[in-house]
C-alpha cells in the first residue's frame, strides 16, 4: 500500500544510494581513514541499512491498515482537512511555502522591510485573519518594529530596498 | 583563587555591578526565549556594545547574556515548542507535552529550579575547581573524544519517539549533512555540488531554525487550529512543591554532573550535555514511561544540563583558550576583543578578573530565578495572541535570526530547505532530535575516529586497548544501546509467562 509515509522512506533510501554514486565519482586522496569519503561513505551505508528497514516497515504497515480498514482513506498523520482559515489546507500550506521562498529570495532585492511587511500582510490573509485593522497594523508593525530595533537602533545592518538607505 | 575573593567581590557588587548584571540577565533571557535568536546571536548582538566599557563589567554583562540566554530558550521550547537554542531541543521533548496539557507553569517552574541548580552547581564548579578540571580535559585525546561521541549518540535511541529506525534514519541524516563540505583533514571538498557556499557545510542554525522553527509553522498550518501551541494557557511559573522533588534529586544531581563533565571537555557543548543527560535520565527514572508526553524528570535533566555547560565550557575556554561549544568560541572571540587573552597563563596573570567572573557568574545564576519568573510571566501576552499572528511572527523571527548571524543569504535557502524537508519528515513520523544530534555530534565524530585511526595507523581495536578511559565509555554506549533490546525481551518474555 504506497502512502506518503512509504514516499517519504522510498526517497530517504534513493538519496543516500544516490550520494553513494555521485561520490564514487568525485577523485580523493584513496588511503583508507585518510580519505575524505571514509566517513561520509560509512554514514551513507548505514543510511541506507535503516531507510531500507524503514521502507520495509512502512510497506508492511500500510499493508496490514489496508486489509484492516475498509476505505476509511484515512491516509498519513495529519489528514490536510484543518487549516487555520477558511481555505483548504494544502492551499494554505502551498501559498505559505510560497510566500516564505519569496521573502527569502526578494530579501536581497527589497530589504527586509518591504518584503517582511509584503510576507506578513501575504501570510495573515492567507491564514484568516479578515480584521483589516489587526491585519495592517500587524502585517505593518511587527516587521517596523524589528527593523527599526535592529537596523536603526541596535545599528545592526539588515538588507535595504533600492528605494532609500533608511527602509 | 580564593584569596582574591574579597577584590573580586569588590568589582562585582556595587550598584554599576549588580546593575550590569540584572539588565545582562534579563536581556539574555528575552534573546534566548526568542526562536532563531539563541545564545550565539544574543552575545554577539550585544558584543558591540560592550567594547566601550570597562573591561570586567563588559565580560560579565556578556556572561549574563549568555546564562540568561540558555534559560531563556526553555521558555520558547515549552511554551510554543520552538527551542531558543540549539540545547533547548531536549527540552521540547517533555516541556510542550506538559504544556499543552495545561501543565506551562508548572513546566517552566521545573526547568528554573533545574536551570538554576545547573548554573550554580558549575559556577561553584568554576570558582573551586577550575584548574583541576582543566588538568583533566587535557587527558582527553582523539581515541577518548570518539568514544565520549559514540556515547553521545546512543541518546538517538532514547530520544526517537514512535520508531527507533526512524530515529536512526533522522540520525544518519544529520550525520551525512554534517559530513558536507571540507574534509577536516585533507580539505577537500564533499557533496557540494559546485555551491562554493557548502564548503564550509551546512549552517548548523540554519538546520535548526528551519526543521523546528519553520516547520512548526507548516505543522501547525497542516494540523488546523485546534493542535497546535495556541491553546497553551500560561499564567505565571508554578514552582515545584518540596514534596515534588521525592525522587527526582538524584536525577538533578546526575543531569547536573554531565553538563559540568561534558561543558569542561572541548568541542562539545550543552546541547551534547542536554540529550546525554536526557537519555541518562530516561534509561535511570522509574517514570522513564512517561519521557516525551510530558514526564518533569525529562525536563529537569535537560535544563540541569545544558545549563551546567555554560560553566564547565568557560573552563578549557579560560584555562586552555580551547572553547567547549559554539557559544564558548564567540565568547573567547570576546575575551580577546576585550583585551583578556586566554590560556594557561590567564589565571595566574589575572586572579582578580577571574575571580571577578567567577563570582559574577555565581550571581548570574542566582538572578535566573527571579528574573525568570518574571520575564516568563511578562511573555505570557504573547500566547494569548491569535495562531496566525504568532505564525507569522515565527516566520519573521525565522528570517531575522538566520540572517542575521553570518549576513549570507545562502543560509536562508538552507533554512527554508531544512524547514520544508522538516515538514516532510514530521507528518512522517520521523523525529527531529536525532538529526540535530547528528549534526551537532557529526564533525567532532569524524575528526576524532580519523584522527584515531590514524594515530593506531588504522587499527580499530587499539581504539579500547590502553586507553581505558574510552573503553569504558565504549562499554556504556554499548550498555545505552543494548538497554531497549533488554527491556523489550524482558517484557515479552513478562508477557509470554503471563
Amino acid at each position: 500500500m504506497i502512502n506518503e509515509r512509504s514516499i517519504v522512506a522510498g526517497v530517504l533510501l534513493l538519496v543516500p544510494l544516490a550520494l553513494l554514486v555521485v561520490g564514487r565519482a568525485g577523485e580523493f586522496t584513496q588511503l583508507a581513514a585518510f580519505s575524505p569519503m571514509f566517513f561520509p561513505n560509512l554514514v551513507l551505508w548505514c543510511w541506507a541499512g535503516v531507510a531500507a528497514l524503514s521502507l520495509t516497515t512502512e510497506l508492511l504497515a500500510g499493508r496490514a491498515a489496508a486489509s484492516a480498514s475498509t476505505g476509511a482513506g484515512a491516509g498519513a498523520a495529519g489528514s490536510a482537512d484543518g487549516g487555520t482559515g477558511d481555505r483548504p489546507v494544502v492551499v494554505q500550506l502551498a501559498l505559505v511555502i510560497a510566500a516564505m521562498a519569496a521573502f527569502v529570495f526578494a530579501l536581497g532585492e527589497l530589504g527586509f522591510l518591504l518584503s517582511g511587511i509584503a510576507f506578513a500582510l501575504f501570510s495573515l490573509r492567507v491564514l484568516g485573519i479578515r480584521s483589516w485593522p489587526l491585519w495592517a497594523g500587524f502585517g505593518i508593525g511587527v516587521p517596523l518594529v524589528l527593523f527599526t530595533l535592529f537596523h536603526h537602533g541596535l545599528g545592526l545592518p539588515l538588507p535595504t530596498s533600492p528605494f532609500s538607505y533608511l527602509f | 583563587m580564593l584569596s582574591v575573593l574579597p577584590q573580586a567581590a569588590a568589582l562585582i557588587l556595587t550598584l554599576q555591578g549588580l546593575a550590569t548584571l540584572i539588565f545582562g540577565t534579563t536581556l539574555g533571557i528575552v534573546l534566548g526565549a526568542l526562536p532563531g535568536i539563541g545564545s550565539t546571536v544574543a552575545v554577539a548582538l550585544v558584543l558591540p556594545f560592550t567594547l566601550t566599557m570597562e573591561q570586567a563589567p563588559a565580560i560579565i554583562l556578556l556572561l549574563a547574556v549568555y546564562a540568561g540566554s540558555v534559560y531563556g530558550g526553555s521558555i520558547s521550547a515549552i511554551l510554543i515548542n520552538t527551542p531558543g537554542t540549539p540545547a533547548g531541543a531536549a527540552t521540547v521533548l517533555d516541556g510542550t507535552p506538559m504544556a499543552r496539557a495545561g501543565r506551562a507553569g508548572e513546566a517552566l517552574g521545573w526547568a528554573t529550579v533545574a536551570s538554576v541548580t545547573g548554573g550554580l552547581v558549575s559556577a561553584l564548579l568554576l570558582l573551586f575547581a577550575a584548574p583541576q578540571l582543566a588538568a583533566f580535559a587535557l587527558r582527553f585525546g582523539p581515541i577518548e573524544t570518539f568514544a565520549l561521541i559514540c556515547l553521545g549518540l546512543t541518546c538517538i535511541v532514547t530520544v526517537s519517539k514512535g520508531s527507533v529506525v526512524k530515529g536512526l534514519v533522522a540520525g544518519m541524516l544529520g550525520l551525512f549533512l554534517a559530513s558536507v563540505g571540507g574534509d577536516p583533514i585533507t580539505g577537500e571538498v564533499r557533496f557540494t555540488f559546485d555551491q562554493y557556499q557548502l564548503i564550509a557545510g551546512f549552517n548548523l542554525l540554519a538546520v535548526v531554525i528551519g526543521i523546528f522553527a519553520f516547520s512548526e509553522i507548516l505543522i501547525r498550518i497542516a494540523d488546523g487550529p485546534d493542535a497546535g501551541g495556541g491553546n497553551i494557557s500560561f499564567s505565571g511559573i508554578v514552582l515545584p512543591r518540596l514534596a515534588a522533588w521525592k525522587g527526582r534529586v538524584g536525577n538533578l544531581a546526575k543531569s547536573t554532573a554531565i553538563g559540568c563533565g561534558v561543558g569542561v571537555l572541548p568541542g562539545t557543548g550543552s546541547a551534547t550535555a542536554a540529550f546525554i543527560a536526557y537519555a541518562e535520565a530516561k534509561r535511570s527514572s522509574p517514570r522513564s514511561a512517561g519521557f516525551g508526553h510530558g514526564e518533569p524528570d525529562g525536563i529537569v535533566a535537560a535544563e540541569s544540563s545544558n545549563n551546567a555547560v555554560t560553566g564547565g565550557a568557560l573552563v578549557p575556554t579560560l584555562a586552555l583558550g580551547i572553547p567547549g561549544d559554539v557559544i564558548t568560541a564567540v565568547m573567547l572571540a570576546t575575551f580577546t576583543l576585550h583585551g583578556v587573552t586566554p590560556g594557561v597563563r590567564l589565571m595566574e596573570d589575572n586572579p582578580t578578573l577571574i575571580a571577578a567572573i567567577f563570582l559574577g557568574f555565581f550571581v548570574i545564576n542566582l538572578l535566573l530565578l527571579p528574573l525568570g519568573m518574571l520575564v516568563s510571566k511578562a511573555a505570557a501576552p504573547l500566547l494569548r495572541i491569535q495562531e496566525p499572528l504568532m505564525l507569522v511572527a515565527i516566520g519573521l523571527l525565522c528570517v531575522l535570526g538566520v540572517y542575521y548571524v553570518r549576513g549570507n543569504p545562502f543560509d536562508l535557502i538552507v533554512m527554508f530547505g531544512a524547514g520544508v524537508g522538516g515538514f516532510f519528515l514530521r507528518r512522517a513520523g520521523y523525529p527531529m532530535a536525532p538529526l540535530i544530534i547528528g549534526m551537532v555530534l557529526g564533525p567532532a565524530l569524524e575528526l576524532s575516529l580519523r584522527q584515531g585511526l590514524i594515530i593506531t595507523d588504522g587499527q580499530i581495536d587499539q581504539f579500547v586497548t590502553g586507553h581505558p578511559i574510552a573503553l569504558f565509555l565504549l562499554v556504556l554506549t554499548a550498555i545505552g544501546l543494548l538497554w531497549p533490546l533488554f527491556g523489550w525481551a524482558r517484557r515479552t518474555l513478562g508477557r509470554r509467562r503471563a
